[in-house]
């Protein structure tokens, strides 16, 4: 990564002030299709009232996963754009923080002690399927290594971290990224079903869909497509597994490092530090505040609904960064690996989630 | 001096939506 970084030309610092401006066209378009989505959801309702006719109920949040999906895959995103999208990761932290005020500080501490004994386990199954599926398929080892990572914790924002850290190729991380966001799709629409057709209650489907699925945005989504309850758990467990992240990127440098082909990692502490998610440091601030009724009822409801705006814009980034075409430049083979790891890994979070729910009652 | 992490800009600016509710600078947002 480094040689990448001295190969190119020093260029002259962006001014914050530039940085911002360039975002808005980007952050423009992430408010009109996550409105969009957000229209189409009340018009269908709203159609289906007024005709009696039984119309799909499809929340927002799909719609504009799929409004974002039509147009990268289409005609593609503008240059002008790009630098506003890529602040969807900033609004789903944002909007993640400010969800803590929809929580209290016993049900984190109760769902996160479930939350974490599965994360554990998730963790552990996740990185030996998919190690052992890379090997059998003949992949690059450092790929295996980014997409086990990717599968066990959290998509993106974890393969960029460990992108890094054990000095793996650019277009092996933007496979990895592409091959996590695009599974991640397939299960929006996927685990919702399986969850209605099993009767899963909110609570279980949100630990399921928070355990189960890479990408944080993604996660969010699902549990929101099931209901608004399910939302909050699948946040609250994926925000469990992201918190392991550094233990998990850590072991891998380590293991790259004693290999020889990545950096020694001087300082372990600091490198937990750094790579832990400070998101989740908010979340609990909020959590706790509310836990002692700093906010009045109407102040929860405006917090939660700011919360909601950013996860419209979340959502609307999450479909207009997917694009299935990087897939086909590493080829298929990487991305069926990724496939059946996932499927393996959904059957054995479905069974984990099942059995927790029968045990504590979910 | 060090700058601050996109991570914690996250955070800051979050925390400082919530004070905006709280003192009522910001008024009842619908969804």
């Amino acid at each position: 990564m480094s040689e990448a970084i001295a190969a190119v030309p020093a260029r002259e610092p962006i001014a914050l002030p530039t940085k911002l401006i360039r975002t808005l066209p980007g952050i423009a378009l992430l408010a009109v299709i996550g409105y969009a989505g957000k229209l189409t959801e009340a018009g269908l309702r709203d159609y289906g009232k007024s005709h009696h006719v039984a119309m799909p109920n499809l929340e927002y949040v799909l719609w504009a996963i799929l409004f974002g999906l039509i147009i990268s895959n289409t005609i593609g995103v503008a240059r002008v754009f790009k630098a506003g999208i890529e602040t969807y990761d900033f609004w789903l932290k944002a909007g993640i923080v400010l969800l803590g005020s929809r929580f209290l500080l016993g049900d984190v501490l109760k769902l996160g002690r479930i939350s974490l004994a599965l994360v554990a386990i998730e963790l552990v199954v996740a990185v030996a399927i998919m190690t052992v599926l890379g090997k059998w398929f003949k992949l690059k080892p450092k790929l295996v290594s980014l997409l086990a990572i990717g599968s066990s914790i959290c998509g993106v924002s974890a393969i960029i971290a460990a992108k890094g850290a054990i000095e793996a190729e650019d277009d092996d991380a933007t496979f990895a990224i592409a091959a996590i966001l695009a599974l991640g799709a397939f299960g929006l629409f996927a685990y919702p079903a399986i969850g209605h057709f099993l009767h899963m209650s909110d609570r279980a489907f949100g630990l399921w869909a928070g355990l189960a699925v890479d990408n944080t945005a993604e996660a969010a989504a699902a549990g929101a497509i099931y209901s608004d309850a399910a939302g909050k758990i699948a946040v609250l467990t994926k925000g469990t597994r992201n918190a392991t992240i550094g233990f998990v990127v850590l072991a891998y440098a380590v293991y790259w490092a004693s290999k020889g082909q990545a950096q020694r990692v001087t300082s372990k502490a600091k490198f937990l530090w750094q790579k832990f998610p400070k998101f989740v440091i908010g979340f609990l601030v909020i959590s706790l505040l509310a836990t002692f009724q700093a906010f009045r009822p109407a102040q929860v409801t405006s917090i939660a609904n700011l919360s909601r705006w950013a996860f419209l814009l979340t959502f609307a980034g999450v479909g207009l960064k997917t694009d299935f075409r990087e897939i086909k430049k590493q080829g298929m083979r990487p991305f069926l690996v990724g496939a059946l790891a996932e499927l393996t890994i959904t059957a054995v979070t479905l069974g984990m989630v099942l059995g927790a729910s029968a045990l504590f009652n979910l | 001096m060090k700058a601050i992490s996109k991570d914690w800009w996250t955070v800051i600016v979050a925390l400082g939506a919530v004070i905006l509710v709280k003192s009522g600078i910001i008024p009842a947002i619908p969804w």
